[in-house]
């Protein structure tokens, strides 16, 4: 047996221990278990790291004995991809989950106060550690020793070859296991009667946000930069199903605002946080059964039915405790008009989650219509645009109206005051843009972006003046936001999500794409921009042959860079992959594949994707502005 | 809720189904192996799983298109793919999207299979 395999057992039966420990506690009222097992959690996550710095030592000293170092790194490795292939197929990730799934609930035993709630709330989640570690040390062990030390390991797919894989995985899944943690404390909540679950639960859902949206960012980057297509979304399995916990997780974060101020929506927030769990469940198990084909086939293997079992076992509980409990859940109705601040939070939710189910639909349709009809039919991207681009629209406009319309009831004078200028902005921006020559759908989305974006700069105009008023002249325009941190947070966020909507149009809706051949010497002009084949290079390295056609951009002022499109064709595995050239501008990018050469003659396929970089920046404004939103407040500070 | 917003609702619920419905029509594509996509002669915008067939390569490269043969092990089809694929390697899996015309299938997209370990390697040893 390897050492590590070791403390795997021992964060198993450590995990059970204090399963058995947070039950009887919170059962018994007895704060000695509860402390007893709180200990155990954080001895749980001492062992599952140890077991998890055994796996990385494996990879850096190269001990090719252990098969799961060995079919996935090799002595050419560099560090960093040595350190990455930890989470490069399935035994890796389980474990990479399990173990920092260890480390937030260590996190919870120390900042969180030590009552029945965060007792059964831990209970739980130690419940799903114990599944992910059962998994770690029998069908997914990533551990197991070869009968014979290769010479050398078979190397890491070029594809996963990308600062992407350093970053990717760990991210999404430290989102994946930060949101069992809203998930435990809803279910903690419903048991014990307790409605405080939600407050407890916001920071730990905004931070896990952040992660997961972190991941699916860096996913969507990798697929740009790695796939060769010049896309960063197809509408593949595994990236809608890192979506789906995000529009829930999404969702629950507004709805709980409605139970905080109101005590209203009480069933439906755990119905989101359970949604939220099992969709993570979901695309964990998606990601690595190989169950629908996608881009993410590496490293396949067959706990598929278990984890269908876990889920639906998650289910059967879940049902049985609401439904026990469920006299307790009664909401106060918090709507009072049609048009109020309300109705549009309850409206972001029904969107936010037709949109999931929607996509899900979608995602375990060929499964369906197998059990049907017998052979798989896969839904294509058509159908998500066809109902997603909708959907995310009229969640854009609700954005903007949310600010507009006040709580509790609609007052026309007040909204009309309130709408009067966005609503100037966008129509401007609409016609502005339509007179400039661009198609109706650039018009549309340039007036919808000024209207919600007007809408809430003039919330932010006037809480400004406001707090200048009450502060007796403090023009720290900054102080502002600091003073309502979750207000401001989630504006920032919203102001992300208006980038990324623009960028989506403007790289979905008006990219073009040109196949050129290109001689050496020769030049061609498309756009304005001038592509000239300054050389075309062959290097051969231990590992890999690379060829790379030499382009120059230059547009009427002069050169704006020099682009080095390849095609590598590594030895060991006899694979090619193409590695494209991408030249970045605020306005627009230009990516370069290189399809195909000979001698003296390259094969280009040239792609002018305008706006693009609006989607990264947005992603920069969603990050920071939860993160303001996350900021504690200080003590002294009265609000 | 009262009577007139039921119908409201309900209305607007319907519209969406139908309209997800509709979608969901348009953009469903087969998911067939070889043999069968063979035995239909004739199909649009199917994918189509299979091998790769050692040695059934050719890169035509005044026109940068590949063609090769995929295999279920019965059947065998001639696939001709404009551009260049990722991660391609004779005798690994793949998955093609595109039309069967006349025996020849024109691929829009190839997925590759490509699982980091070779297990028939593996079992080599």
């Amino acid at each position: 047996m390897d050492p590590a395999e070791i403390f795997i057992y021992l964060a198993l039966l450590t995990s059970m221990f204090s399963f058995i420990g947070f039950a009887e506690g919170v059962r018994k009222r007895e704060a000695r278990d509860l402390s007893i097992a709180r200990l155990a959690t954080k001895i749980n996550a001492v062992f599952v790291t140890i077991a998890s710095v055994f796996l990385l030592y494996y990879f850096l000293s190269g001990d090719f004995n252990v098969r799961y170092v060995a079919y996935y790194s090799d002595r050419a490795l560099p560090l960093i991809y040595r350190i990455s292939a930890f989470w490069a197929g399935s035994e890796g990730s389980m474990l990479l989950w399990a173990w920092i799934l260890s480390l937030f609930m260590a996190g919870i035993t120390i900042v969180d106060r030590k009552d029945r709630l965060s007792g059964l709330a831990l209970g739980i989640m130690t419940s799903v550690e114990i599944f992910f570690l059962l998994l770690v040390s029998t069908v997914l062990n990533p551990f197991v020793r070869l009968d014979f030390v290769p010479v050398d390991g078979q190397g890491l797919n070029p594809l996963l070859i990308d600062p992407g894989i350093a970053v990717h995985p760990v991210t999404l899944f430290t989102g994946y296991a930060g949101l069992t943690i809203p998930f435990a404390y809803a279910m903690a909540g419903i048991l014990l009667e307790d409605e405080r679950w939600i407050f407890r639960v916001r920071k730990w859902t905004l931070f896990s946000w952040i992660f997961l949206t972190l991941g699916i960012a860096f996913g969507a980057e990798w697929a740009y930069t790695t796939l060769g297509w010049g896309g960063f979304w197809a509408w593949d399995p595994v990236e809608n199903s890192s979506l789906l916990p995000w529009l829930t997780s999404t969702a629950f974060m507004h709805s709980i605002m409605i139970q905080e101020a109101r005590r209203g929506m009480k069933l439906w927030n755990i119905l989101l946080a359970f949604g939220t769990f099992e969709f993570v469940i979901f695309g964990t198990f998606l990601t690595r059964s190989g169950v629908i084909s996608s881009v993410h086939s590496f490293g396949q293997s067959n706990v598929g039915p278990i984890f269908i079992l876990y889920m639906a076992l998650v289910l059967v509980v879940v049902a049985f405790i609401i439904n026990r409990k469920y006299h307790t859940l009664k909401s106060l109705d918090v709507i009072e008009s049609m048009l109020s601040r309300e109705s549009t939070f309850l409206l972001n939710n029904l969107i936010l989650v037709v949109g999931a189910l929607t996509i899900f639909w979608g995602t375990i349709f060929p499964l369906i219509s197998e059990a049907v009809v017998g052979y798989r039919i896969t839904v294509g991207p058509p159908f998500y645009n066809m109902i997603e681009i909708p959907l995310a629209i009229g969640l854009v406009v609700l954005m903007g109206l949310c600010i507009t319309v006040g709580w509790r009831r609609f007052h026309l004078k007040k909204f009309i005051e309130r709408v009067r200028y966005p609503a100037v902005a966008g129509i401007a921006g609409l016609l502005a843009v339509y007179m400039l020559g661009a198609g109706i759908i650039a018009s549309a989305g340039t007036g919808i972006f000024l209207f919600v974006v007007t809408a809430h700069l003039r919330q932010y105009y006037i809480d400004y003046k406001e707090f200048s008023k009450e502060s007796n002249g403090n023009n720290n325009p900054l102080k502002v936001i600091l003073r309502k941190r979750r207000r401001y947070g989630g504006y920032i966020v919203h102001m992300g999500i208006f980038l990324i909507f623009l960028g989506v149009m403007g790289a979905w809706m008006y990219d073009t794409q040109h196949e050129v051949t290109l001689t050496l010497g020769d030049s061609k002009t498309i756009q304005g921009y001038t592509f000239k084949l300054r050389d075309i290079q062959f290097n051969q390295y231990p590992d890999k042959k690379v060829w790379t056609a030499k382009i120059d951009v230059i547009d009427g002022d002069g050169s704006v860079g020099s682009l080095s499109p390849r095609i590598e064709e590594y030895l060991k595995t006899n694979q090619d992959t193409v590695r494209v050239g991408i030249l970045s501008s605020p306005s627009k990018d230009i990516y370069i594949i290189l399809e195909g050469l000979n001698r003296d003659t390259v094969f280009l396929k040239i792609k002018f994707i305008p706006l693009i970089s609006l989607v990264w920046s947005g992603v920069g404004f969603m990050i920071a502005g939860t993160i303001i939103g996350l900021l504690p407040k200080r003590k002294k500070e009265v609000v | 809720m009262r009577k007139r917003n039921k119908v409201i609702v309900g209305a607007i619920f319907t519209a969406f189904v139908l309209y997800a419905l509709a979608s969901l029509l348009i953009s469903m594509s087969p998911y067939l192996d070889v043999s069968s996509a063979v035995a239909r002669g004739t199909v649009t915008n199917v994918q189509i799983n299979g091998t790769i067939v050692n040695g059934s390569t050719v890169y035509y490269q005044n026109n940068n298109t590949l063609s090769f043969e995929i295999t279920d092990g019965k059947e065998n089809l001639r696939v001709i793919y404009k551009g260049r694929i990722n991660n391609y390697r004779e005798g690994i899996p793949v998955v093609v999207r595109g039309d069967l015309n006349n025996g020849v299938f024109n691929a829009s997209s190839v997925l590759v299979k490509c699982p980091s370990k070779y297990e028939e390697q593996e079992s080599a040893r």
